[in-house]
Parts: structure tokens; C-alpha cells; sequence
């Protein structure tokens, strides 16, 4: 039998695609054959060089017809998508405004998580580099961890492992005075250890990483603060004066180093070697065991990941040698981790991140639905074109693509509306996430990319409706007027629900929040805030304060406006803020202290329950305390005035009883304190109490008496209420957060009801004109068109408010004082809410009810 | 009416000629056979489709051989118009030649 020479499969399909359909079965054939007649004339290779040629040479047309049908294809869609957003102007409104609204957040939410997550990312060696953290067993079990070890840790540690550990570094703030020149300012100074440079990448722009602090005198200004303090004058040998209390030491610049990016977790403006401690008479510090403190932090970089097990386990004995409390133990912590642990940085946390993109996505979300909505809604009228593009020839995957194209398209406008929106809230934005991102941020190229892809995503998630359905009708139906869009009606439902679900529970957030934060600050806090001014003393040394104390005391006093003035060792929400152990019969409590002088109470207005003040005139008040009556309670006191109490070594004797008062702050219960003398001590506040009359004169004229005693030191001052009011900074940023993206929600709510309702009113136009023939009311109408949307709001409360109550549950279970979630938040939720649809659906309905019947039924 | 080419004769003749085998690779074959010539089948099957749209020729499909993959040919056939057309060429070409030859006698 003859043997049958086909060309290779592959090239046949490859054939196949380029022919057209109606010669493609003899053309085929016809190639066939004369393979067939080349292969045995002259070979394999000439037969298939003959067929490759001959489908090469079909490749320019054949893409160029592609390519000519295509345009004229998409010219056409895009001339009646554009025709189809005119003739419907309030929807493509709403669609292109409620998806950049939506876009928008988005954005705003990739920058700020993008942000987030490169945090400290920029150091080299990050994946070696820990940071030790010190937890404590609680009584109830739990472990309280923060990323703080004693300042004395640091080198002992890198000694006690000295294989495993390269560097250390102990980055401490403290704030001394910085004069330079005419320069005077107080300064958060940087103390750290020599290998600062060397384990972070913080570059240097001139100078060797290794030495730069390796003098006790040698100082390393950030870039920014170099210019402020010298200008353009080179830096680098040049002086400047650190103050704390009464001492002062000179250092010489040795180096400048750039600024620390805004994504890292160490920030610093001046670096000074922390061993120089010193010359400030604060040598005390570096060999303190006892304390730790958020600002003080050690970092350790370890050789290889051998090593951080071997440190691991030799952590435990490491603390005994060193700690003697028991509950108290060492862990290390991941530099890739520590953004993230609020409780040290105070910065936005991980949940942080997922409830913002939650919102944001729901908003688009919202965004998305209601797009599919008026899609499904609007459909009717683009029966005839589609039914008209079937019979003209068009298949289905030729509407689907012009259904996306237009569905893209919209996107893409709203892609760039949203561009400019977000850099329009970026300022709101920055100010409610304490970030600064910029809006070059968001046209990186990368971001571009993203921003293309995300277009198509969303352009074919909001058109599929209409392409996946609609292309499906037969032609014949849809002229019929027989397509009916069946079970859109629950789909829709169940979308708006969603929407203002969202929304309710949104509003019910912000009414509890912005309640908390009342609360807060209106509770009573057992002193006078009233009226008090807190002055910084700097003085860290007993006899200065004590001295510019009685000096300041002395001349304020006797003016007018100034009522009553004294100093105390801590004020609310500063420094100061302390527990410590007493015992009393034998048995160990724990309290908060304070440190007082006299006329502390008067000035504060705590009343006393029992007993008396601190008095002048009794020199054994030095031995004397006065309590709260938590502690009295705490020690089951019958008669607690007389009872002796042994803190800090000595006797002391309960002289007083003052009322429960918040004197730290308010997250936490009262406590059990004790307030005490003692001048040996330094004191570091003074608190001033003034009459409301004159204020700035009043204030002027302590800011006077303050520079004549104090020229060194600046005035930093505050009234008490402002630190009141500053503890709820955090609340108030998320009260602001909930509150714009709840306005967001709502709007996009909003405009998805008001299409919505659009289309049921010209749906409905015929119905209301006969229902107004046979008596029907403007109201009736109104209602019956209205009717259909409140139940929604309705059924949506319903959904809404369990979930709303247990987010403001969970929330304010971080209080110890809080307010009880009331019913009138839900009422009050609700109602808007009602009042927000009514108020957007009435322009329409009421303009549908007044109509004139004629108008709408003249046709039949 | 627009004339035909040169090429556009020649494939009618031959699918005339070629009577009930007349499809693309037959037509090469017997173009290249009477002109002496190597053609292309590129070359024959663009003036057939030509041919074709403007109603000179049809064409049905016929049998499948096993050389051809089991694919059917498409075979040509001149339409009434196209012999018409055909003829009308002929006709011309005829006329010019019997002249021709009359002033060649007339010479001698």
C-alpha cells in the first residue's frame, strides 16, 4: 500500500488557524498533497521548509486583517459605551464615582500597608539582628512583655556569649538640652553603644562606622539637625554643649550620618556613646539592674542562626546570675518583628492594618455591587442592541468582550479619578494614620503595574453581570420583551443589605467611640484639673530644685492670679508613674507612690477622708505618709491614721487619708498609693494652680519669672486638662478613621439606593400614574416607592447590630472605667440611617408621585 | 464588466480543459505542463478566488484521497458567464489574428 506522507501535525494547526473557514478543508488538502509530491521529489527537510515558508508568507495579512477587524469592532463599542453613559448620566455618575471613591481607599490602604511592611527592612543584616525583651509572670499567668532589658545587660550579656554575640547596642533616648551658638533646645539624645553603626545600616556620609563613637566626647548629628546647627559649614570637629541638671559636657561632631528613613523603627537626631554618662554624674544608670524603660533598648546582632539557639537556651541561666526577681525573664525578639509590637512603639499594629484594608475593601466592594446592580437594573434598555448585535452576526464571546471593553473602560476612568482622590485625602490620611506618605508614592512603577492589573480585575469583576447574562438571551426573546431577569430581585436585596449593614455598624462604632472618649475625659478623676499648670523643673539634682522651687514659689505666690503652687515627683500621663513594694505586718503590697511637697493636695483639690495634710509645722511629717483609701482598703485598716507602714527601708506612719484619684492614668484601676515628703529627692514637676481670670497675662507672667531664674532652661509647660486630653490621642484617631471611612461607606451607600431607586421609578412610572388616576395620595406614593428600601434598612439593623455590639464590646473590654453600650447607639444608627435613604431616594420619588398620571399613560 | 488577465484566461482554459478533475493542484500542474513554465500554487490560487467572487467560475466539493489526509478537493468549474466571458476573449483574439493573417497574405 502507498505510504502516506502528512506534514507534521503541528504545522497543520498552525495552518488551520490562519485559513479561513470555507477553504480551510480543501486548502488543507491541497497542501497535503503537495507535501506529499515535494517530500518525495526532494526529501523531508524541503517539503517541511516548503510548508513553513508558505505559512509564513499568510502571517502578515492574516494579523493585519486581525488587527484592522479588531478596531473597527472596538471603535463601534466604545462609541456606544460612550453613547450609553451619556444617555444615562446619573449612572455612569454613580458608577464612576462610587468605584473611584472605593479605588481610592484601596489605594490608600496598599500605601500604608506597603509602608508598614518595609519597616526596618533596609538593614543589611536584619535577620541577625534581636533585640532583648524582658517579660514578667503575672500573678493570674498571663506574661507581660516589653522590649526593654536593663541598661547594665548589654555588655555583660555580649561577654556571657561571647561566641554567639558580634555586637551589641543599647539605643536609650533621653532628653538632655543642646546648646549651639544662640542655639538653645531641649533634645531626645540618642545613647548607644560604639557597634551602632556597624550592626544597622544607617550610612554614614563621612566618617568610619567602626570609631565615630568610640570616644566618650564624640557626638553624631543626623543630616537634618547638621544644618540646622551649622548651616553649611562642614561640621566635623566642630563643638556643641549637651546639658542635663546641673552638669554639662562639651562634644565634638565627628561624624554626620543620614537621616533614618521614615520606615525605620530607631529614630535619632543626635548620637552620643552612652559610657559618657559620667560626665553627667549619671553613672548610677549604667549599672542599674532593677529598672527597664520603653526608651531603653538592646539590640544584639548573633554570629549564624546556631547561634540564637545556644543563646536561647543560656538566656534562663544568664537572668538568674543577674535578676533576682523571680517572675522576671529575658527573651529575644526579631528585628523583623518589633514594628509591630505595640506596646513598645505605639504605632499602628497589625490589626491595625486589617480592619483599615477590611473597610476599604468593603467600600469597593459596596463600590463593585452597586455597579452589578444598576447593570442588572439598566439591562432592559440594552435588549434591542444586544438582541440587534445577535441577528447582525455577533456570537456571544463578541459581547462578552464588548461588555468587558465597556466595563473597563468605566473602570479606567474611575482608576484615574481615584488616583486624584487619594492624593487629594493624603493629608487626611497621613494625619489619621500618623504616617507621611507621599503621593509619589503611588505613581512608582510597580504601583502602575498594580494599578493596571487592578483595573482589570475590578473592569471584568463590575462587568460580569452583563457579560455572563446578558449575552446569553436569545434575539427573538429579547425583541419579545419575553426576557425577564429572573432571581436578580433577591440578589440585589441581599447586596444592598450588605451595604448598609456596613455601614450601620460603621455609625454604631463611631457613636460608641466617640461616647468612650467623653467618658474619658468627663469622669471625675478625683482632683481639680481645673485650671492647673504643669511646669517641667529639668533638675535632676535635690538642692537646685528644691532651691529654684522656693525661688519660683516666692515670687509667684504673692501675684495676683496665682492661687496655690506646689511640686510633686510625677503628674498625669508624665513621668513619674511608679510601683513599688511596702510591707505592713509582716506581709509585702504593692502600690504606686508619689513623691509630693506640701500644699500638693490643696493645689490638686484631693479631699481628705481622714486624717490631715502634710504640715510644715511638724519635722516627723518627713516620716510620714498620706494613703488612698484603696490601700486602706487593700490592708483592711479599721483606723488607719497611725498605722505604720515599712516602704523603701523605713518607717513610715499614715498621717491621712485622701480620696480614690487617678493619678497616672485612667486605662487601669485605682491602685493602692501612698504619697510621701521627701526632699532628698528631686522633684519634677511643679504644679501651679491659677484663676481663670487673666490667663495670658497669668501665663506671661510665670514665663517671665521662670527665664529670669532659669535662663538655661527652656519653659516647657502644659494646662493638666491637655495631658487629660492627651491620653484619648489614640482614641480620637480611631474615632476619626471610623468616622471618615463610615462617611464613605454611607455615600457610596448612598448613591448605590439612589440608582436603585431611579430604576425602580421608571420602572414603576406607569403603575404610580394609574394608582394617582384612582385616588392615591403624593404620600401613598411616596411610601409605596420608599416601602421596599426601609424594610431593607430594617432587616439590615438587624444584621448590623450584633456585630456592631460585640466590635464596641471587644473594644472596650481595654478599659477598666468604660461606658455600658446603650440601646440609643442602635436607635440612634438606625435612624440616620432610615433619615439618610429617605433623604436621597425623595428627590426622585417625590418628583415621580407629583407627576401628572397623563404624562406617564398617554401612550396606552 | 472588468476584463480578465492574462493569468485569469489561462485558468479557465485549464479548469475547461481539466474538465471534472479541475482543482488547485490539477490546474498548477496542467499550467505548468502547457507553459512550459514552473507555477506556484500561491500564484494559481489567488486568481482563482478571484474568479470565483466575481461569478466566472464555481466551485463544489469532490472526492477525498488518502494523499490529502482525508480532505476533500474543491473543484472548479467556469459558470455560464465565465464562458461566456471566455468566449468573448476568444472572439477578440481571433478576429485580431484572422486580420493578422489576411495582411500577411496580402504581403506575400
Amino acid at each position: 500500500m502507498k505510504k502516506r506522507n502528512n506534514p507534521p501535525r503541528i504545522l497543520e494547526v498552525f495552518l488551520n488557524a490562519f485559513l479561513s473557514p470555507e477553504d480551510r478543508e480543501s486548502l488543507l488538502g491541497d497542501f497535503n498533497e503537495m507535501y506529499d509530491r515535494i517530500l518525495k521529489e526532494g526529501g523531508v527537510m524541503r517539503a517541511i521548509f516548503w510548508y513553513v515558508f508558505h505559512i509564513l508568507k499568510l502571517v502578515p495579512a492574516y494579523v493585519g486583517n486581525k488587527i484592522y477587524w479588531s478596531y473597527e469592532m472596538f471603535k463601534n463599542y466604545l462609541k456606544i459605551g460612550i453613547r450609553n453613559l451619556k444617555k444615562f448620566k446619573s449612572f455612569a455618575f454613580i458608577n464612576i464615582i462610587g468605584l473611584s471613591v472605593g479605588i481610592a481607599c484601596i489605594l490608600l490602604i496598599v500605601l500604608f500597608i506597603k509602608s508598614e511592611l518595609s519597616y526596618d527592612r533596609f538593614h543589611h543584616k536584619l535577620d541577625n539582628i534581636y533585640r532583648l525583651s524582658s517579660n514578667w509572670h503575672r500573678p493570674d499567668g498571663s506574661v507581660s512583655r516589653h522590649g526593654s532589658v536593663p541598661i547594665p545587660t548589654g555588655p555583660v550579656i555580649k561577654e556571657y556569649f561571647v561566641d554567639d554575640i558580634r555586637f551589641f547596642a543599647r539605643v536609650c533616648t533621653m532628653e538632655f538640652t543642646v546648646r549651639r551658638g544662640d542655639i538653645l533646645e531641649n533634645l531626645d539624645v540618642t545613647l548607644t553603644d560604639e557597634a551602632f553603626f556597624k550592626l544597622f545600616t544607617f550610612p554614614l556620609l563621612d566618617g568610619n562606622p567602626s570609631h565615630v563613637l568610640s570616644s566618650l566626647n564624640s557626638v553624631v548629628l543626623s543630616e537634618t539637625l547638621a544644618r540646622r546647627y551649622f548651616g553649611n559649614e562642614n561640621p566635623l570637629g566642630k563643638r556643641l554643649t549637651l546639658i542635663m541638671g546641673e552638669y554639662r559636657n562639651d562634644f565634638i561632631v565627628s561624624a554626620v550620618a543620614k537621616d533614618p528613613p521614615n520606615n525605620s523603627s530607631i529614630k535619632y537626631s543626635l548620637l552620643i556613646n552612652i559610657n559618657c554618662l559620667g560626665s553627667f554624674r549619671r553613672e548610677g544608670f549604667l549599672s542599674n539592674w532593677d529598672t527597664t524603660s520603653p526608651q531603653w533598648q538592646t539590640f544584639i546582632e548573633v554570629m549564624d542562626s546556631n547561634s540564637i539557639k545556644r543563646i536561647t537556651n543560656g538566656l534562663p541561666q544568664f537572668t538568674k546570675l543577674h535578676i533576682s526577681d523571680e517572675d522576671q525573664f529575658f527573651t529575644l525578639q526579631r528585628m523583623r518583628d518589633i514594628h509591630f509590637d505595640q506596646r513598645d512603639t505605639g504605632t499602628p499594629d497589625l490589626t491595625e492594618i486589617y480592619i483599615l484594608s477590611a473597610i476599604a475593601f468593603f467600600i469597593l466592594l459596596t463600590a463593585v455591587i452597586n455597579f452589578m446592580t444598576i447593570s442588572v437594573g439598566n439591562a432592559s434598555y440594552r435588549f434591542r442592541e444586544i438582541g440587534i448585535r445577535k441577528l447582525v452576526g455577533a456570537v456571544r464571546k463578541q459581547l462578552m468582550g464588548q461588555f468587558w471593553s465597556e466595563s473597563i473602560f468605566i473602570t479606567a476612568v474611575a482608576v484615574f479619578l481615584a488616583v486624584m482622590i487619594a492624593r487629594a485625602l493624603l493629608p487626611v490620611f497621613n494625619t489619621l494614620t500618623t504616617k507621611s506618605l507621599v503621593f509619589s508614592d503611588i505613581l512608582s512603577l510597580s504601583n502602575i503595574a498594580v494599578l493596571f492589573l487592578f483595573t482589570m480585575i475590578v473592569g471584568i469583576s463590575v462587568g460580569s453581570y452583563p457579560a455572563l447574562i446578558l449575552s446569553k438571551f436569545k434575539p427573538v426573546d429579547l425583541f419579545k420583551g419575553k426576557q425577564r431577569l429572573s432571581g436578580k430581585n433577591s440578589f440585589t436585596r441581599i447586596l444592598v443589605i450588605m451595604q448598609f449593614s456596613l455601614s450601620i455598624i460603621l455609625i454604631v462604632v463611631v457613636i460608641g467611640l466617640s461616647r468612650q472618649i467623653r467618658f474619658i475625659l468627663n469622669k471625675d478623676y478625683g482632683f481639680n484639673r481645673e485650671n492647673v499648670i504643669i511646669v517641667e523643673t529639668h533638675k535632676r539634682e535635690v538642692e537646685s530644685s528644691e532651691r529654684l522651687y522656693e525661688k519660683f514659689r516666692n515670687r509667684l505666690l504673692n501675684q495676683a492670679n496665682i492661687i496655690r503652687m506646689s511640686s510633686a515627683s510625677g503628674s498625669y500621663m508624665r513621668a513619674g508613674a511608679g510601683m513599688s513594694n511596702f510591707l505592713y505586718d509582716g506581709c509585702s503590697y504593692k502600690a504606686s507612690y508619689m513623691r509630693v511637697n506640701f500644699d500638693y493636695f490643696k493645689t490638686m483639690e484631693l479631699d481628705f477622708v481622714e486624717g490631715r495634710d502634710f504640715s510644715h509645722e511638724m519635722s516627723s511629717d518627713m516620716q510620714a505618709l498620706v494613703v488612698n483609701e484603696s490601700l486602706v482598703q487593700t490592708l483592711g485598716l479599721k483606723k488607719a491614721v497611725g498605722t505604720q507602714i515599712r516602704y523603701n527601708s523605713r518607717i513610715f506612719t499614715i498621717i491621712g487619708v485622701v480620696k480614690d484619684s487617678h493619678i497616672w492614668r485612667m486605662d487601669s484601676q485605682i491602685f493602692p498609693a501612698l504619697y510621701y515628703i521627701n526632699p532628698m529627692k528631686p522633684y519634677r514637676y511643679v504644679l501651679i494652680k491659677i484663676s481663670p481670670h487673666h490667663l495670658s497675662e497669668t501665663l506671661d507672667r510665670i514665663r517671665a519669672t521662670w527665664e529670669e531664674l532659669e535662663p538655661d532652661k527652656p519653659f516647657s509647660w502644659s494646662f493638666l486638662e491637655e495631658d487629660i486630653e492627651s491620653q484619648v490621642m489614640d482614641e480620637n484617631r480611631w474615632k476619626n478613621i471610623v468616622l471618615y471611612s463610615s462617611l464613605l461607606a454611607v455615600f457610596v451607600a448612598c448613591l448605590g439606593v439612589f440608582g436603585l431607586t431611579s430604576i425602580s421609578v421608571a420602572r414603576r412610572v406607569k403603575e404610580v400614574g394609574i394608582r394617582k388616576v384612582c385616588g392615591a395620595t403624593v404620600a401613598n406614593v411616596v411610601g409605596l416607592l420608599t416601602r421596599e428600601f426601609i424594610k431593607w434598612v430594617i432587616l439590615a439593623n438587624v444584621i448590623a447590630w450584633p456585630v456592631g455590639w460585640y466590635v464596641l464590646h471587644k473594644w472596650l473590654q481595654n478599659y477598666a472605667y468604660k461606658i455600658s453600650i446603650s440601646p440609643a447607639f442602635f436607635m440612634i444608627a438606625a435612624f440616620s440611617m432610615v433619615s439618610v435613604v429617605l433623604l436621597t431616594t425623595s428627590t426622585l420619588t417625590i418628583k415621580a408621585a407629583l407627576a401628572n398620571p397623563v404624562d406617564s399613560l398617554r401612550y396606552e | 464588466m472588468k476584463g480578465l488577465t492574462r493569468k485569469e484566461e489561462l485558468t479557465m482554459l485549464s479548469i475547461l480543459n481539466l474538465q471534472r478533475n479541475a482543482y488547485l493542484i490539477a490546474i498548477t500542474d496542467h499550467l505548468s505542463k502547457i507553459t512550459c513554465k514552473k507555477v506556484s500554487v500561491t500564484s494559481v490560487h489567488l486568481p482563482l478566488s478571484r474568479l470565483e467572487k466575481r461569478g466566472l467560475i464555481e466551485s463544489e466539493f469532490g472526492e477525498a484521497t488518502a494523499v490529502r489526509g482525508g480532505r476533500r478537493k474543491r473543484i472548479y468549474r467556469v459558470t455560464k458567464i465565465g464562458f461566456k466571458e471566455l468566449n468573448e476573449y476568444k472572439r477578440i483574439s481571433d478576429m485580431l489574428w484572422t486580420n493578422y493573417s489576411m495582411l500577411s497574405v496580402q504581403d506575400e
